[in-house]
């Protein structure tokens, strides 16, 4: 399989601000890509750029050999987006909604009729299709705003965190037809914050940060970069500065990061260090409820890469 | 894009309610109030006018005293005979009159030559309800004249040729055939009554006529708000990202949505008429009507684009559409008469959507045909195309 995207030092600048800094990276076809990095950090400007809604600043993308610059109708008409918002009218009804997404990418008469029974069946909401959006739960106006994207059948679909703000069964559904439109032929792009989504769903992964690629392989080339370290995550009631430096000075600790109320702690040797890592909590005053060793994980390689955590 | 447009706009009833039900509310209310205000010629206050009699002869008199002395009349007017010329016409600027006739000098002398004459006519198009029934009843008052005189012409011509004085059938025929001929000769009009009065037209004026044009204008206007709420919220409920991540060009998606705002305007305008002659409002001529309408929703479409260009969110369209819409209705005359306005500034309305429509659509209800509001049509589409251009290089798109 050759590569549908290109994408070589892409650059969007905002007057002084650099949002996007000479990314590049190749997707497969026939793979899902991910995007993986905290929010902020360049995706969302980078897959604008790429779906031709955003001019770079220097740098080209291709897709599937139109260049974004020169052939932007090319690019769109290879191209499935579905928006980080939900991109639909709210007054209008689920079918009529999918009808006009439709028209919009060319499609027609029974084609168009049979493509919106067939996405409303993705989307598994055939039985509210007459139901205006206003009157959907947040989970199946994404499973909508989904199903608009695929209607034509796209080569390529660019998902801009396609689960943001939804409940883990709308989650579910969402990955799962992720997988069901890559098995059935469709190359994926999918932009997350959310570790777990990425390293469940794609094939490889490019981690980005302020505005540029960190890293970008196989899931098992990037947890390579962290090498053999474990990833010990302890619950604390709370952790102060303090206590955070007192766990940077226990031998063995290579990197040591706070988020949502625990302490994530890389060392290449989990077992070893935990002793003295929770002594120096104990001493600096800090309340441990549980302790987790792990493997090293896509979080663990972006805390490895950048120093900080992906959570928000 | 368009129908999608519509589709979205038949559900979304407030706005329904301030393009449609809105405007029929602030015509019937305004056509009530100025009607009664004024009288409506149906009795109650008296209107104020004056007349200066400037005739030499003995006709002049005639037409004054039937003011001052009928009673069917004096029951209608408050006639002052006793002003000056320039204060009478003063009076008639400051409002303190509705209506100045001015007979002039050779009236008499013009009437018994058997040529037409003109007597002046001022009136307040603050108070033109009132002035029109003072301009009918001058002009009946005209004709009596100009047919008494023609009568006595003839009537007395005849009998010094025929010297039968005496002979009352004889003179009575005289009488009768010098009337039929002067029927038939038009000589019954050569008292013509010749009105100044900026922005007034002929014809019976009636609030509610009036009121159906402007507030119709003005409403279509806010089809222009609408649309640019349409516009804006496409952008920031992300749906013209996408738009433009599709197949479909920038040019599409606008035009699309200027269709949207067009058929909407021309849907609404079509109601409003519907609904406005059904209570009575005067359109005129239909071919013009549509065109003038059309014109100026085609103005409101520009405007659509231009608006949303000015404007980075629904807020900022809720500011600057009220705005210029409001401003336009007011210079233009949807609220009164632009004649009330101080002199400097009513040229300011030809250069208004609704200042063009509204003269238009005044001139089609006074019996002018299409052709005549063709400029009107034109400097709307003019608008329309200004609107446009200086909108469309400013849309944002991302």
């Amino acid at each position: 399989m050759g590569d549908i995207v290109r994408v070589a030092g892409l650059t969007k600048r905002y007057g002084d601000l650099t949002a996007v800094d000479g990314v590049s990276f190749e997707v497969r076809e026939g793979e899902i890509f991910g995007l993986l990095g905290p929010n902020g950090a360049g995706k969302t400007t980078t897959i604008s750029m790429v779906s031709c809604l955003l001019e770079p600043s220097g740098g080209d993308v291709e897709v599937d050999g139109h260049s974004v610059r020169t052939d932007p109708g090319g690019v769109k008409r290879v191209l499935g987006v579905v928006p980080q918002e939900i991109a639909l009218y709210p007054t209008l009804t689920a079918i009529e909604n999918l009808r006009f997404w439709g028209r919009m990418y060319g499609l027609s008469g029974a084609l168009l009729k049979e493509r919106v029974a067939e996405a409303l069946e993705l989307a598994g909401l055939a039985d509210r299709a007459k139901d205006r959006i206003e009157k959907y739960s947040g989970g199946m106006k994404r499973r909508i705003n989904i199903a608009a994207g695929v209607l034509h059948h796209p080569k390529l679909l660019l998902m801009d965190e396609p689960t943001v703000g939804i409940d883990p069964q709308s989650r579910n559904h969402i990955l799962e037809t992720v997988a069901r439109l890559n098995a059935e032929g469709m190359t994926v792009v999918y932009t997350s914050h959310y570790m777990e989504e990425v390293e469940h769903l794609c094939d490889r992964v490019a981690i980005v940060d302020h505005g540029k690629v960190v890293a970008c392989g196989t899931k098992e080339e990037l947890r390579g970069l962290v090498g053999d370290m474990d990833v010990v995550t302890i619950a604390v009631d709370e952790s102060t500065e303090a206590a955070l430096e007192s766990v940077r000075a226990v031998a063995g600790v290579e990197r040591v990061e706070r988020a949502d109320g625990s302490l994530q702690v890389l060392s290449r040797d989990g077992g070893r260090v935990l002793a003295s890592v929770l002594g120096a909590l104990a001493d600096a005053g800090a309340r441990v409820h549980s302790v987790d060793v792990q493997a090293p994980d896509l979080e663990s390689v972006f805390l490895h890469l950048t120093g900080t955590s992906l959570r928000d | 894009m368009g129908l999608k447009d519509l589709t979205v706009m038949s559900r979304d009833v407030p706005a329904l309610a301030v393009l449609l039900a809105m405007p029929i509310v602030l015509i019937l209310i305004l056509g009530s109030a100025l009607g009664s205000m004024t009288g409506g010629g149906s009795g109650g206050t008296l209107v104020k006018v004056a007349i200066v009699n400037e005739d030499a002869g003995t006709l002049g008199a005639r037409v004054s005293d039937a003011f001052t002395k009928e009673e069917r009349l004096r029951k209608l007017f408050s006639v002052t005979t006793t002003l000056p010329p320039e204060a009478a016409r003063a009076g008639v600027e400051r409002g303190d009159l509705a209506a100045l006739l001015v007979i002039p000098r050779d009236l008499s002398a013009k009437l018994e030559a058997g040529a037409p004459v003109e007597m002046k006519l001022y009136t307040d198009p603050g108070q033109e309800l009132s002035a029109s029934v003072f301009r009918s009843v001058v002009r009946s008052v005209g004709t009596r004249v100009s047919a008494a005189s023609v009568v006595a012409q003839t009537t007395a011509g005849a009998l010094r040729a025929s010297n039968m004085l005496s002979d009352a059938k004889t003179f009575e025929r005289y009488v009768r055939e010098a009337a039929d001929a002067a029927e038939a000769d038009g000589a019954l009009e050569r008292v013509a009554v010749q009105e100044q009065a900026a922005g007034t037209a002929s014809g019976e004026f009636k609030a509610l006529d009036y009121y159906a044009a402007g507030m119709s204008v003005m409403f279509l206007m806010f089809g222009a708000m609408y649309g640019a709420f349409s516009m804006v919220g496409e952008r920031v409920e992300w749906t013209l990202p996408r738009l433009l991540t599709t197949p479909t060009r920038r040019w599409q998606v606008v035009g699309g949505k200027m269709f949207g705002v067009f058929v909407l305007g021309m849907a609404q305008f079509g109601v409003l008429v519907a609904f406005t002659t059904a209570l009575g409002v005067r359109w005129g001529d239909p071919l013009g009507t549509l065109l003038v309408g059309a014109g100026v929703v085609l103005a409101v479409t520009g405007l659509t684009v231009l608006i949303s260009s000015l404007a980075k969110s629904r807020r900022a369209v809720g500011g600057i559409g009220p705005v210029m819409v409001q401003v336009q209705a007011a210079l233009g005359g949807s609220f009164f008469p632009i004649a009330i306005l101080p002199k400097w500034i009513q040229p300011v309305h030809y250069l208004t959507v609704t200042g063009c429509g509204l003269d238009g659509f005044r001139a089609l209800q006074s019996g002018a045909s299409a052709s005549a509001v063709l400029p009107n049509v034109a400097a709307l589409a003019g608008m329309a195309l200004l609107f446009f251009v200086i909108g469309a290089a400013r849309l944002r798109y991302e």
